[in-house]
């Protein structure tokens, strides 16, 4: 009751596709689910927590499906993006009341076991309109926590966290991870993901993306053309040479932005960067701009659903 | 049944501002039967007080609060995720929280309407219709008006028009209203219990029961079909 299965799994509102036709298996350790705002990182998460129908596809725990199934909530817990609302409610009880939901054999010591394990003792016997967003966070975190989970599903929860919580949340999922439960995160920072997941899922416009560890994504990340915008003295006399050099695949003339300029893509940056100012050395040209076109995560995003 | 989805109903109910409101409608009705014997000198007319103010508004509305207290806010802010994600049946997260809240609307509505008929200096019959009506009527209002709130995101907009449009203003001009109208299910028991003439026409009291197990099992069902298909959406 370990692994979380998605087989083509598709999920659409009217005429708009949320997620389309995914793929993927979720098994112990600490997976990232990495994509832009708006990808359906969201929609995956709320399928995979049985609180969405898919409009197609299958998703199971183990061998039960999750949706209209509240027992796989025995297996799973979820730590939805959703701020807790039960402001009158104290951080403890809003924690017992889900170990008491979850049936627990001592939901007070479950309760303190799992405040315990999210750092949260001190303020626990505070209410929760009183508690700052990281505070809420470990509360939803120790609430989800609470029957120790064999998967636990996390949907962006460093949003809004400081850096020391991040960083302390970070621990946490890893230990959980290397106890070999299931820890799946969402989120749209890379350096965020690389961190802490062994695997990394990436969803981009409602696509599975790439799958694979953070070195192969990174590798596709990295190793791919990129485009340099140049403006020189004499950008005709430049792009001639270097459509030249062999890491060049293409050199474009045109407008870019307020000027004239040279786009060039590049299969190997290295090579470029340190061709470029000989080249125009030589040939007397100066060179006035070079700026990468495409270093927003976006464009990332884009070139891995297009490989 | 589930006794920590009913203790964290009651705290939301009576640990809100809709709790103060809910304690202000009885004591309003209260005051208003006081008031009246106070400046007339004798008792008040029972129809106006009781049964005008009291059964026809003060029931259905802490009804339609208690209703909307334990289910719109959570469901609509999809907070009630965290009490969802456990493997406790939809059905009975619903039938506590209904019990919840029609246990509070009963108990609101018999103390207003009681306290209403000993202020006002009515007869021992008004006692029983007051508990009977009261209390029967809270709890069958709290039926349709969590139905109303499964089916639709604006129960309380739904359940103040029906109050007012179908059973204050149709169901006085035009018969038929009776048979689809919580009021003249509560009079008709209340009748059968004291004797008393409350303005239910031809209402069968068989008609009046049954009508009135129907809408208890719509009202938990329909709230528990709605929590077995609860949808998180995301924000994006």
């Amino acid at each position: 009751m370990t692994d979380l299965t998605l087989t083509g799994v598709s999920r659409w509102y009217g005429n708009v596709v949320a997620v389309n036709d995914v793929t993927m298996s979720i098994r112990p350790g600490v997976t990232g689910l990495l994509g832009p705002n708006g990808a359906g990182k969201s929609t995956l998460i709320a399928m995979m927590a049985g609180f969405l129908a898919p409009s197609a596809g299958d998703i199971r725990l183990g061998d039960a499906p999750v949706w209209r199934n509240v027992g796989a909530y025995r297996d799973l817990g979820l730590v939805p993006e959703r701020e807790v609302s039960f402001s009158y409610l104290t951080g403890r009880a809003f924690v017992q009341a889900s170990a008491e939901l979850h049936r627990l054999a001592d939901p007070r010591a479950a309760t303190a076991k799992a405040l315990a394990e999210v750092d949260l003792v001190d303020a626990a016997d505070r209410p929760i309109s009183t508690f700052s967003k990281g505070m809420r966070q470990r509360a939803k975190l120790a609430s989800a926590l609470v029957h120790e989970p064999t998967v636990l599903l996390l949907d962006e929860p460093f949003n809004g966290v400081d850096p020391r919580q991040r960083m302390h949340l970070m621990e946490l999922l890893t230990r959980m991870g290397e106890q070999g439960r299931t820890v799946l995160f969402s989120s749209h920072i890379l350096e965020e993901v690389e961190q802490i997941a062994r695997q990394i899922e990436v969803v981009v416009s409602g696509r599975h993306a790439a799958s694979g560890d953070f070195g192969a994504i990174r590798r596709l990340m990295t190793d791919r053309p990129s485009h340099y915008v140049v403006r020189s003295s004499d950008d005709r006399g430049l792009a001639s040479m270097l459509m030249g050099l062999t890491g060049v695949r293409s050199v474009a003339l045109g407008r870019v932005g307020t000027g004239e300029a040279i786009t060039v893509e590049v299969t190997d940056m290295g090579q470029f960067t340190l061709a470029l100012p000989r080249l125009a050395q030589s040939a007397g040209i100066t060179v006035r701009e070079l700026a990468p076109s495409d270093e927003s995560l976006e464009s990332v995003f884009t070139y891995l659903v297009q490989s | 049944m589930n006794l920590t989805i009913m203790r964290l109903a009651l705290q939301a109910l009576v640990g809100q501002r809709r709790g103060l409101v809910i304690l202000a409608l009885p004591v309003l009705l209260v005051a208003l039967a006081g008031v009246l014997r106070a400046l007339t000198g004798e008792p008040v007319s029972a129809n106006a007080v009781v049964v005008e103010v009291g059964i026809a508004l003060v029931v259905p509305l802490v009804a339609l609060l208690a209703a909307n207290g334990v289910l719109g806010p959570e469901i609509d802010d999809g907070s009630v995720v965290y009490l969802l994600s456990t493997p406790v049946s939809r059905y009975a997260v619903a039938a506590s929280k209904f019990v919840v809240a029609a246990g509070v609307a009963a108990v609101a509505a018999v103390t207003g309407l009681l306290g209403a008929t000993l202020a006002g200096g009515l007869s021992g019959r008004w006692v029983v219709v007051s508990v009977v009506v009261g209390a029967g009527g809270a709890v069958l209002y709290t039926a349709l008006f969590s139905a109303i709130a499964a089916a639709t995101r604006h129960g309380m907009i739904a359940g103040l028009v029906y109050v007012t449009v179908v059973e204050s203003l149709l169901g006085r001009f035009l018969d038929g209203f009776r048979f689809v109208s919580v009021r003249a299910f509560a009079e008709r028991l209340g009748e059968v219990a004291a004797d008393v003439d409350l303005p239910v026409a031809d209402l069968t009291t068989t008609y009046a029961v049954i009508a009135s197990l129907v809408l208890l099992a719509a009202g938990v069902g329909g709230a528990g079909w709605r929590l077995a298909r609860f949808q998180l959406r995301g924000d994006e």
